[in-house]
C-alpha cells in the first residue's frame, strides 16, 4: 500500500529566505506523525507544500502515490492554524458546504455534518452562527468539518492550541477514533507532551531543515540513559555530568552530558548526606530532545 | 472536466445561497418594488383627486397648444380649431405662429398624407425637453388625426392610415427662423434600450463587484480560504463566485425590470410613449450577449482583484479605477450615438473593457455589421477567458497573502510561485 504522504527533499525559498530547506519524511496510513518544531520552522510551509497550496522550489510531494492532484486532495482533512469560518452563517450550513465542497452529496453532507456535531457536542448549536459561538466551539467546528468526508489523511495544526482540557480530551478521543478507521494522521504541535502522548514517530524541523525523525522510542533509545529523577529534599552543591536540571514538586530532573554515568550522581547526593526518597533513570523525553536539537542546531 | 463543473456549481450555489439571504441584498432588492407599489396604489389617486379625470390625453386635456397647417385634400380640421389647436392655412402662417409663441408645436400634414402617413413635426424646444414635452402633443395629434380618418368614408388607403396614423419628421425651428431636421435617433438616443442595458450592466458590475470583493475578503480574513483551496481548484471557487454572485446580481435587476415593467406604466400613463422601447428580438438578443460578456470580463478581474488586495477597502477603491473603462463609452455616449459607425465608436467597440457598453450603445442608434458584432464578441470573450486564466493564478497566489501590502512585484513573484 503507498503511503499516505511522502516528502522528498522539499525546498521553498520566499525570496532570500529558505523556509523549508530538503525536508524529507514519510507518513504511513494509520500511524500518527507529529510534526514538530519551533516557530518559524517551516512547519507550515511544509504542510501547505503537502497540500498542494504553494508549490516546493525542489524535491517532490506524493499524496498516496501520486503527485497532489484534486482526486488525492480530497482525501485529505485539513485542520490549518491559521482558522476561521463563515462568521455570519449557521454552524451547519457552514460543514454542509464544506462537505460537499470534498465531494459528498448534499445528503450526506448533512448528515455526516450532524453526526460530527453531535460527536463534538456542539449538534445543539447546529443553527446558530458561527460568529455567536465561542472560540473552543469554533475550533471544534472546523475540527469536525476536517473528519466530516473521512479522510485517508488528517492533518492537524496545532489543533489544541486555546482549548480547555475537557475538549482536548474529546479532540484526542477522536484522532484515536481516527487512526482506528485507518487514517494517517499528522499532528502539527508546539506541546510536546500531547506529541509524546499521541504519536509514535515524529519528524522535528527547525531553520527549515529535518533534526529528528524516526519511531519516538528509538530516538530516546538511541541518545541512551540521558534523565535521572531524584526524589530529596535538596541537592548537593555539585552533581557531576549534568547539563541541565529541572526542578518540579520537589523532585530533581537532571539531563546528562553523553557518557556520564547515573551512579556518580546518586552518589553525589548520598555522600552528601541527603535522603533519596527515589531515584529514577529515564529515557529522554521529547521536550528534552526538543531543547537540546533546536539549540545546538541555532548555536552551530 | 466533470469534477470542475461539480465544484464550480457547489461554489455557485453556496454564493446564491448565501446572497440572496443577506438583509443587505434583500433591502436594496425589494425597497424599489415596495416603493413602485407604492406610487402605483397611490399615484392614480391622487392625479384623480386633482384632475377629476384619470383618463389618457386626448385632444383638449391639456395646457399645451399644436398648430396644425392641412395641405390635404382628404378632410378638413376647420372645425376643430380651438384654444388649444390652431388650425392654419399654410406653412409659413404656421411657423410665424410657432415662433410668436402662440403654439408649442407645429404639424404640418402635406398633400399625400392618406398614402404615405407623413407629417412634419416642427417644434422650438430642443434636448430632452423636446422629448418628453413633445410626447403629449404626439399623442393629441394622433387622437385628432384619427378622429379625422373615421369621420370621413373608408378607403384601402384610410384602413392603412387608420393602423399607422403617424409617420412624423422632427424639425427644431431656430431662434433664426432656420427650419433643421433632426438626425434620426438622435433625440432618443438617451432613452433606447440598449444604451439603459448598458447602463443596468455598469450598475449589475458595480453592485456584484463590491459583493465579490466582500466574498473574497472575508474568507481571506476569516481564513476560510486556505480550507476551500484544499478542497477546490481555484479556478472553480473563482468561477463559482463569478457566476454566483452574477446570477444573484441578474436576479435582483430582473425583479426591478419586472417590477417596472408591471408598475411604471400604471404609475407614468402620461408617458404613453414607453411602449416605443420595445425591442427587437435579434437586438434583445444581443444585448443580452453583451452584458453577459461585459459582465464577465469585469467579474473575472475583479475577483483576481479581491485575492491580490489585503482588504475589502483597498480592493475597493482599486475596483473604482478598473471599473472607469466601462464607464467612458457611456460617459461618451453622445459622441457615440452621433457617429455610430466612426473610427471612435469602432476603437472602443474593439477594446475589451470598453467593448459591451459601446457596442450596446451603437446597436440602439444604428445598424452594425455583423463582422463587427462578432469581432467585438470574440474579443470580448475571448480576453475574458485570457483574464479568467491570469485571475485564477493571481487568485491562487494572492489568496494566501494576509496582511501584507500587495506590490506589483510580490504579486508578480506570487504568480511564479503558483505555477
Amino acid at each position: 500500500m503507498a503511503s499516505a504522504l511522502n516528502v522528498d527533499g522539499v525546498k521553498k525559498i520566499f525570496g532570500h529566505n529558505t523556509v523549508v530547506d530538503g525536508v524529507s519524511f514519510t507518513v504511513e496510513p494509520q500511524e500518527i506523525m507529529g510534526l514538530v518544531g519551533p516557530n518559524g520552522a517551516g512547519k507550515t510551509t511544509t504542510i501547505r507544500m503537502a497540500l498542494d497550496i504553494i508549490r516546493p522550489d525542489a524535491g517532490s510531494v506524493a499524496l498516496f502515490g501520486s503527485a497532489p492532484n484534486r482526486q488525492a486532495l480530497q482525501r485529505v482533512g485539513y485542520l490549518p492554524e491559521e482558522r476561521g469560518l463563515y462568521q455570519k452563517s449557521a454552524l451547519s450550513d457552514v460543514l454542509r458546504y464544506l462537505g460537499r465542497l470534498k465531494g459528498l452529496s448534499a445528503k450526506a453532507a448533512q448528515s455526516r455534518s450532524d453526526a460530527m456535531l453531535q460527536r463534538v457536542g456542539l449538534y445543539e448549536h447546529r443553527a446558530k452562527k458561527v460568529q455567536a459561538l465561542s472560540r473552543g466551539m469554533n475550533q471544534l467546528a472546523q475540527f469536525a468539518s476536517a473528519l466530516l468526508h473521512q479522510p485517508d489523511l488528517v492533518i492537524l495544526d496545532e489543533p489544541f492550541s486555546g482549548l480547555d482540557p475537557l475538549n482536548v480530551q474529546v479532540m484526542k478521543e477522536i484522532i484515536s477514533e481516527q487512526q482506528q478507521r485507518g487514517a494517517a494522521i499528522i499532528f502539527s504541535s508546539h506541546n510536546m507532551e500531547d506529541v509524546e502522548e499521541m504519536c509514535e514517530r515524529v519528524v522535528l524541523v527547525s531553520g527549515g531543515n529535518v533534526l529528528l525523525y524516526g519511531g519516538l522510542d528509538e530516538l530516546k533509545r538511541a541518545r541512551g540513559i540521558q534523565n535521572i529523577r531524584v526524589a530529596a529534599p535538596q541537592q548537593p552543591a555539585d552533581v557531576p555530568g549534568v547539563t541541565h536540571t529541572t526542578v518540579e514538586d520537589g523532585q530533581f530532573e537532571y539531563l546528562l552530558v553523553e557518557g556520564a554515568d547515573p551512579n556518580a550522581v546518586l552518589r553525589s547526593f548520598l555522600d552528601s548526606g541527603i535522603p533519596v526518597e527515589r531515584f529514577e533513570v529515564a529515557l529522554p523525553s521529547l521536550r528534552d530532545m526538543f531543547i537540546e536539537e533546536v539549540s545546538r542546531a541555532r548555536s552551530a | 472536466m466533470q469534477r470542475l463543473l461539480s465544484e464550480i456549481r457547489v461554489v455557485f450555489s453556496e454564493e446564491v445561497r448565501r446572497s440572496i439571504r443577506r438583509k443587505q441584498y434583500l433591502i436594496v432588492t425589494f425597497t424599489p418594488v415596495v416603493i413602485l407599489l407604492v406610487l402605483a396604489l397611490t399615484v392614480p389617486l391622487v392625479r384623480g383627486f386633482f384632475s377629476g379625470d384619470g383618463s389618457n390625453a386626448d385632444t383638449s386635456a391639456s395646457g399645451r397648444v399644436i398648430a396644425v397647417v392641412n395641405l390635404s385634400p382628404d378632410f378638413t380640421f376647420e372645425q376643430r380649431d380651438s384654444a388649444e389647436i390652431k388650425v392654419f392655412a399654410g406653412r409659413e402662417t404656421g411657423i410665424a405662429a410657432l415662433q410668436a409663441g402662440d403654439a408649442d408645436d407645429l404639424f404640418i400634414i402635406p398633400a399625400d398624407y392618406v398614402q404615405t402617413g407623413r407629417i412634419e413635426w416642427l417644434h422650438t424646444d430642443s434636448g430632452l425637453s423636446s422629448v418628453i414635452a413633445g410626447d403629449e402633443s404626439e399623442d393629441r395629434m394622433r387622437a385628432l388625426v384619427l378622429q379625422a380618418l373615421t369621420s370621413a368614408e373608408f378607403s384601402a388607403d384610410r384602413m392603412e392610415r387608420l393602423q399607422d396614423p403617424l409617420n412624423l419628421t422632427r424639425f427644431e425651428v431656430t431662434p433664426n427662423g432656420d427650419v433643421v431636421a433632426e438626425e434620426e435617433g438622435q433625440i432618443l438616443t438617451f432613452f433606447t434600450v440598449p444604451f439603459l442595458s448598458a447602463w443596468i450592466m455598469i450598475m449589475v458590475i458595480y453592485m456584484v463587484s463590491g459583493t465579490l470583493l466582500q466574498s473574497v475578503s472575508e474568507e481571506k480574513e476569516n481564513r476560510v480560504v486556505e480550507l476551500l483551496i484544499t478542497s477546490v481548484s481555484p479556478l472553480a471557487l473563482m468561477a463559482g463566485k463569478v457566476l454566483g454572485l452574477g446570477a444573484t446580481g441578474l436576479l435582483q435587476v430582473g425583479i426591478w425590470l419586472v417590477s417596472l415593467a408591471a408598475l411604471v406604466p400604471r404609475i407614468v400613463s402620461a408617458f404613453p410613449n414607453i411602449g416605443d422601447l420595445a425591442l427587437s428580438p435579434g437586438l434583445a438578443a444581443a444585448i443580452v450577449v453583451f452584458f453577459l460578456a461585459g459582465y464577465f470580463v469585469f467579474a473575472v478581474i475583479m475577483a483576481g482583484l479581491s485575492a491580490a488586495t489585503v482588504s475589502a477597502r483597498e480592493a475597493s477603491s482599486l475596483s473604482s479605477i478598473i471599473l472607469l473603462p466601462a464607464l467612458a463609452p457611456l460617459i461618451l455616449a453622445s459622441f457615440i450615438s452621433l457617429a455610430p459607425n466612426g473610427v471612435f465608436a469602432r476603437i472602443l467597440t474593439f477594446i475589451p473593457f470598453t467593448a459591451s457598453p459601446t457596442m450596446m450603445i451603437r446597436l440602439g442608434v444604428t445598424d452594425v455589421a455583423l463582422w463587427e458584432i462578432a469581432l467585438c464578441l470574440v474579443v470580448t470573450f475571448g480576453s475574458g477567458l485570457a483574464l479568467l486564466w491570469l485571475s485564477a493564478r493571481v487568485f491562487r497566489a494572492g489568496i494566501l497573502i494576509y496582511g501584507q501590502r500587495m506590490s506589483l512585484r510580490r504579486l508578480w513573484l506570487a504568480i511564479r510561485h503558483a505555477t
